[in-house]
Parts: structure tokens; C-alpha cells; sequence
């Protein structure tokens, strides 16, 4: 089965709202974490903006077409779950979130949904879980959990005119894979306090055009809004052209209160990592 | 030939700390003495003391209070961890205090240490209550700790063991189904059976959504607390098993009590009123139930005793407050700690009718509080929002909750932001004096959280302290 969604990357016409088309990769499976809050916030800071975004879910069996979506989420699962996705999205879709990434869509990918992007996953007792192959990375399960809070500082880089920024990012990580980056990946980030990817190399995540896997949960977006809008503004880029990108940029949408209740969650999982 | 030193190290132990419960005396007993569980649940044993664990994700304290309750109400003497004490330490200490006291020890055991105990005490009855996705930075994912429980039972001697188990957690009852078929242990199942109180569909927070023994996915023909429900598999023979102690009418009467119609292994029945609100505490009742039924607590007594029960420590727990002019309100203290219990407690009181517009939550993330807060984006607060229009968020991470609560529905200046937790606790006294009718004011706080509330509550004199007794938690790592 294959699924459909009509638009192709298109200017905004006049009158008509923007809108982000996003699946959400085998969301019945892939969940743990609070995946469903980072969706909900991405949701929510393009409503504000006057954006829709269509969230489409994945089911096992399914397989989607390149240029039918902008932003793509692949989240974490418990371990029978992503045992038993691993294998179809690696067949099913594995090419179709390759050319994806590659044709400028956009993607965040969480924890468990990271590892199943890389070449696979080996647990502790051999076993193999295949991966997508879409970050040049290979993981395998290390004897103990990285568990805590952490911070990284990471570069968002810029889209078209939509300046690029550095920024701290905080999260909470809980992984016994431990990922080493192949030659030609890049990170997401430099690990300031935590584990990251392995607790040796300092660095964090992967990023690849304009996808990016983390094992930062907590959940992710609503403490860091600066990498919601970024995600948000380079699915604009591929929905509606690449100088749709600022329209995330507009002034007084977000709400007084949140943006005070973002500082302060930031700050206080900064301090978390800081301190542990 | 151990027993001797391990006899005068308790007396010393027993010496040096008096009547202190906790952990303390018993984390000293056993670095002394690494094997003083075993001696001590064996000598117990030798005088015709048995032993009963109660372990779940959720709702061990209460059970644990309930069959206590039933046990002494039919004239046993009994002897529990009341501190709530329920790591490893904690069982100790409690078996080090009783000494050669009690006819029945009923030990509510943490899920991750039921398997550092259960081998050692020999248990006679093992309460199995639900696994639900709870703290994940302690305990890795549920799979995990469902493998250690299977480990568990079969350590277990089959001759002296009966496990009393929630037949409606599919996780729960095909690991005791397994037991059951390769090693005759004894059982007996309790679960719900009243399709008034089902639930629509299963909430986002169900976990144990797969077949254990094939992997499928499961189906529910009805479900009533996250994933506890009539499951079976569509694709092998697995599927709940008939429970032997169910409840087949639930009428929940707002927060007051729940009337249950029970009935015991398709004879007796008859009709127990609950005083604690809450279908999940349906469950905890059954499981005391049942394995009080296996006490010889007939049915008379088992519910005059569950009629009488109180909530347990910060379990709906409802204190009177005086105001300012002489009229009363109060404050309820409803502990979270994980999207079901969230989940559970969101439904109760929005079920209940009652007025929610003086609402508080309270989010830290100590470690017993569970240091990683995105569970609160697991759950389905929506319905809670909604009613309570506003809310007062406190606590370490109260910014957290603030973010949950907009990005759920609340309207921005809903949230009212006040992270010390005395301070916010006034607040929502406040608005439930402004606002509401009765001056009924909600608390949903974590554990710590409601730590430092009972301390504020005690520090007005608003209630006798008589949780003086109860001890901190201690580090759980």
C-alpha cells in the first residue's frame, strides 16, 4: 500500500494558508518518550504562525512516496516494538527516507528512531537490527545505560535568507546503544554536559541537510524552541519554495507566557546536565 | 551454622536504632550480614509466619494497607512495611523490628527489587498487581523488568508459592501462564468485568500492546485502566484467562466510594463498598481480595475492613484547610508518578462531577519523582484542562508542566506559574476560596513534591501530623 498526499512543493498562493505536510513514521510503534509532544509542539508554534500542519501516521506494511512529505519523525520505541519496525522500515521505506533527506525534506529523528537511521543496531547479545542507512553511523549496546540530563551546543544552520544561528540544546538522553559516526557524518552537536552518542567522543546526534537524529528527549521541542522553528522553517523551504522559510520568523505570534515557560524549562535542564 | 552471628548482628542492629523504621537499620543489617533476609523470613517461618510480597507499577501501597486492614480485622497479627519502605532496606528493617512478632508479614515490594528479595524470603503468597511504563531512567523499559519478574518466579518453589495475579495485564498473566504450564505452580487470577466502566479505546500510555508469547499484536474486547482489560491474541491460543475473583458491577459514586460487586470463584458474592474513589483502586482492592481469600479471610470480614479503609499517604487524601473568616475548605493530595496513574487520576476526578476550578500541579524530578519528566507528555491531562480552565503549576519543573499544559489545550494565561510549592499551594487555596462553591481545592503533585506539601500543610496546623511517621524516601539507586 502506498500513500498519497496530493500537493508538490509549491509557492503560497495568495489567501490560501501555508501548510507542512508531516508523517509520523509508524507513530503507533515508535512513541515512548513523549514522542506525541514534540509533534504537538510543532503543530502548535505553525498554528500560531497561521501554518497547518497535516500529521499523517505509518502503519506497518505501508510505504511512502519521496515528495509526498516535508517533515518526517521517526521516534523511539520499547524493545519488542523497534525489534519488530526495524526490519520494515529498513525494506519498506529505507529508500524512500534516503531520497527524502536528499531532495531537501526535512526529518527529526529521536533515541531509538536515531539507531534505526544509521546502518543498525547490534545488541548485547549479537543480534542485528538493520538500519536505513541514511546517517553514515553504526551503534551497538554498550553494558551500562547513558542516562541523564544533557546539553550540547549545536549549529542550525541557515535556510535561504533565514539566518543561521549556534545554540544550546537540552535534553534528557536514556540509551544503551553506544553510536560512532562514520568518516563522512556530521554531528548534530558537541556535547557540553552529558553523554551524547557514546559518553567518549564529545559529540552528539547527527545532522545531514536538513535532517537531524539526536538521543535528546525530554521531550526535545518544547524546551528548545529555536530547533522547532528551524525544523519548521526548512519543511516551510520544502513545502512552499525556499523563501517561505521565514515565514516561522514572524513577530508577536508566539505568546507572551510560553516563551517566558521556555526560558525558564531551557535553563533548568541546562543546570540539570550542569550539576549531574 | 550463619544463623548464630546473624542473630546477635540483628540484636545489635536492633540495639543501635531503637524503634527507627526506614531504611537505615536495614541497610546496616544487611552489610553486615549480606544473608540476614533469608535467616530472618526462615526463622519466621519455623514459628508458622507467612509471608506475603504485593508488587505492581501501581497501587502497591494501597493494596498493601488493604489486605493488612483485612488480615488484622479477622484477627491476625500482622506485620507490614507501613512506612512504605520497599526496597530491599526497608523489607529489611521491617523483619528486623518484628522480631519474633506477627502471624502474616504482608511486604509491599518495589517492582525492580521484588526479584533482590523474593528468592531470599520464600514468600508464601506474591501479589502481582500491573507493569506499566513508570520511570525509565531508572528501570529500563518494560520488557526488561518483565524478564527479571519471569526470572523471579522461577526461583520460586511451586510447593510453597501461590501467586495471586491480575488476570487482565497480559504481560502479568502469561508470564504466571507460563509458570502454570511448566512447573504446576499454584494461582489465582482476579480482574474487572463490568462493560459500564470500559474504556472508549485504549489511551495513548498502553503498554503492553504485544502477545508475549508470539509477538502479534494483542486485541481487546474491552478495556478499563490503560492496557489491563479482556485481551487475547489473534494470531496464538493466548488470551486473558478467566479471572477466578472479579468485580462485574463498578458504580462509582464521585469521589466518595466505589460500589463493588464482586464475586469469588463463581459462588460466593456479595456487594463491598470502596471508601477511595477510582476504578484503578477497583484493582487494588481485588488483588487484596484475593489474596486474603487465600488467608481464610472470609467475605463478612474482608468487607467490613475495605468499608473502614482510608486512603493511603497522599492517595486522595483530603485535609481540611480553615479560612480566613472560620469557614472550611480543603485540599486533596493526589500523588502522580507515571502516564497511567496520571491517566487514572485525570479520570477520576473529572468523572466525578466535581468542581475543578482551584487545580494545581506540582512537577519535580527528584529521583524518586523520576529525574526524566516527559512521562507528563504521555499522558491525557486534555480532558483535566479543559475543565479546570486554569491551573497553578509549581514545583522544580513547573516550567515543564506550564509547556504540557498549553501546548495540550489550556489557554496561555491559564497557566499560573508559581514554582515554590508552599506559595502555590495558597494560590490554589485562594482560587478555591474566590471561585468555587465549597472551597475544594486538588493537588496532583509528585512525590517529593508532595513532601514538601505536607511539610507546609503540617508547619500551618492544619492537620495532626500523623504522617510524622512517614520518612522521606531515600534514594532508590
Amino acid at each position: 500500500m502506498t500513500t498519497h498526499a496530493s500537493q508538490e512543493s509549491s509557492p503560497v498562493s495568495p489567501g490560501s494558508r501555508p501548510r507542512i505536510r508531516l508523517l509520523h513514521l509508524y507513530d503507533r510503534y515508535l512513541n515512548i518518550y513523549a514522542d506525541r509532544g514534540n509533534i504537538q509542539v510543532l503543530r502548535q508554534r505553525a498554528a500560531w504562525r497561521g501554518i497547518d500542519v497535516d500529521v499523517r501516521g505509518l502503519e506497518p506494511g505501508e510505504r511512502f512516496e519521496p515528495g509526498d512529505f516535508d517533515l518526517l519523525y521517526v521516534g523511539g520505541g520499547q524493545d519488542r516494538d523497534q525489534q519488530m519496525i526495524a526490519e520494515r522500515m529498513a525494506s519498506d521505506n529505507g529508500a524512500a527516507i534516503r531520497a527524502a533527506v536528499e531532495e531537501g525534506t526535512s526529518l527529526l529523528a529521536v533515541c531509538g528512531g536515531y539507531q534505526l537511521l544509521g546502518s543498525g543496531y547490534r545488541d548485547t547479545t549479537g543480534a542485528h537490527q538493520p538500519g536505513v542507512g541514511l546517517f553514515d553511523l553504526a551503534t551497538e549496546a554498550g553494558d551500562t545505560r547513558l542516562i541523564g540530563n544533557v546539553a550540547i551546543r549545536a549549529e542550525l544552520p541557515a535556510i535561504g535568507a533565514r539566518t543561521g544561528a549556534t545554540v544550546t540544546i537540552a535534553g534528557f538522553e536514556n540509551h544503551a546503544g553506544r553510536t560512532t559516526l562514520g568518516s563522512t557524518a556530521r554531528p548534530f552537536g558537541a556535547v557540553v554536559h552529558g553523554n551524547g552518542n557514546d559518553g567518549a567522543s564529545g559529540l552528539e546526534g547527527c545532522r545531514l541537510h536538513h535532517a537531524i537524529g539526536t538521543y535528546l528527549h525530554g521531550p526535545l521541542l518544547p524546551r528548545n524552541p529555536q530547533l522547532a522553528d528551524w525544523l519548521l522553517a526548512a519543511s516551510l523551504a520544502h513545502a512552499h519554495g525556499i523563501d517561505a522559510a521565514s515565514l516561522i520568523d514572524a513577530p508577536d505570534t508566539i505568546p507572551g507566557p510560553v516563551t517566558a515557560l521556555e526560558r525558564r524549562a531551557l535553563a533548568t535542564s541546562i543546570e540539570r546536565a550542569k550539576s549531574e | 551454622m550463619l544463623a548464630a552471628p546473624i542473630a546477635r548482628v540483628a540484636r545489635l542492629v536492633s540495639r543501635m536504632f531503637g524503634r527507627e523504621g526506614g531504611a537505615i537499620p536495614g541497610r546496616v543489617l544487611l552489610a553486615l550480614s549480606p544473608r540476614a533476609l533469608e535467616v530472618l523470613a526462615r526463622r519466621g517461618r519455623a514459628r508458622g509466619r507467612r509471608i506475603v510480597l504485593v508488587s505492581a507499577t501501581n497501587g502497591k501501597t494501597t493494596t498493601t494497607a488493604l489486605l493488612a486492614e483485612m488480615l488484622a480485622a479477622a484477627g491476625l497479627d500482622v506485620v507490614h512495611n507501613v512506612t512504605g519502605a520497599n526496597l530491599r532496606s526497608g523489607i529489611a528493617t521491617t523483619l528486623l523490628q518484628a522480631g519474633r512478632r506477627g502471624d502474616v508479614c504482608v511486604l509491599e515490594t518495589d517492582e525492580a527489587t521484588l526479584p533482590r528479595v523474593a528468592p531470599d524470603l520464600h514468600p508464601d503468597l506474591i501479589v502481582l498487581g500491573n507493569l506499566f511504563r513508570d520511570q525509565l531512567d531508572r528501570f529500563g523499559e518494560l520488557e526488561v523488568l518483565a524478564d527479571r519478574w519471569r526470572d523471579t518466579l522461577q526461583q520460586l518453589d511451586p510447593n510453597v508459592v501461590t501467586v495471586v495475579y491480575n488476570a487482565d495485564d497480559p504481560l502479568i498473566a502469561s508470564l504466571v501462564a507460563e509458570q502454570e504450564h511448566a512447573r504446576g505452580m499454584r494461582t489465582l487470577s482476579f480482574g474487572l468485568d463490568d462493560p459500564l466502566v470500559a474504556q472508549d479505546s485504549l489511551p495513548h500510555a498502553a503498554d503492553s500492546r504485544f502477545c508475549r508469547a508470539c509477538g502479534h499484536a494483542l486485541e481487546y474486547e474491552r478495556s478499563w485502566v490503560g492496557h489491563l482489560g479482556a485481551w487475547s491474541c489473534p494470531n496464538c491460543d493466548a488470551q486473558r484467562p478467566e479471572p477466578r475473583v472479579v468485580v462485574e458491577r463498578a458504580e462509582l459514586d464521585g469521589l466518595a466510594a466505589t460500589s463493588m460487586q464482586l464475586r469469588l470463584d463463581d459462588d460466593e458474592g456479595a456487594v463491598l463498598r470502596l471508601p477511595i474513589p477510582g476504578l484503578y483502586n477497583v484493582y487494588n482492592a481485588l488483588a487484596a481480595i484475593a489474596a486474603a481469600s487465600l488467608l481464610d479471610v472470609t467475605l463478612p470480614v474482608m468487607g467490613d475492613a475495605i468499608d473502614s479503609a482510608a486512603p493511603a499517604f497522599g492517595r486522595f487524601e483530603r485535609i481540611p484547610v480553615p479560612g480566613p473568616n472560620g469557614e472550611h475548605g480543603t485540599i486533596t493530595l493526589l500523588l502522580v508518578k507515571n502516564p497511567t496513574g496520571l491517566n487514572e487520576v485525570v479520570r477520576t476526578l473529572v468523572s466525578s462531577g466535581v468542581d475543578l476550578t482551584a487545580t494545581l500541579f506540582a512537577l519535580n524530578d527528584g529521583i524518586a519523582d523520576g529525574r526524566d519528566t516527559s512521562w507528563i507528555w504521555d499522558a491525557d491531562v486534555e480532558p483535566l484542562l479543559q475543565r479546570a480552565g486554569a491551573m497553578v503549576v509549581t514545583g522544580e519543573r513547573a516550567a515543564e508542566f506550564g509547556l504540557r499544559a498549553i501546548y495540550g489545550v489550556l489557554d496561555p494565561d491559564g497557566v499560573i506559574f508559581e514554582p515554590d510549592i508552599e506559595q502555590a499551594m495558597y494560590r490554589v487555596l485562594e482560587r478555591a476560596r474566590e471561585f468555587t462553591e465549597h472551597g475544594h481545592a486538588y493537588a496532583l503533585v509528585t512525590y517529593t513534591a508532595m513532601l514538601s506539601m505536607r511539610a507546609a500543610i503540617a508547619a500551618q496546623g492544619w492537620t495532626k501530623s500523623y504522617w510524622a511517621n512517614e520518612p522521606k524516601k531515600r534514594s532508590r539507586r
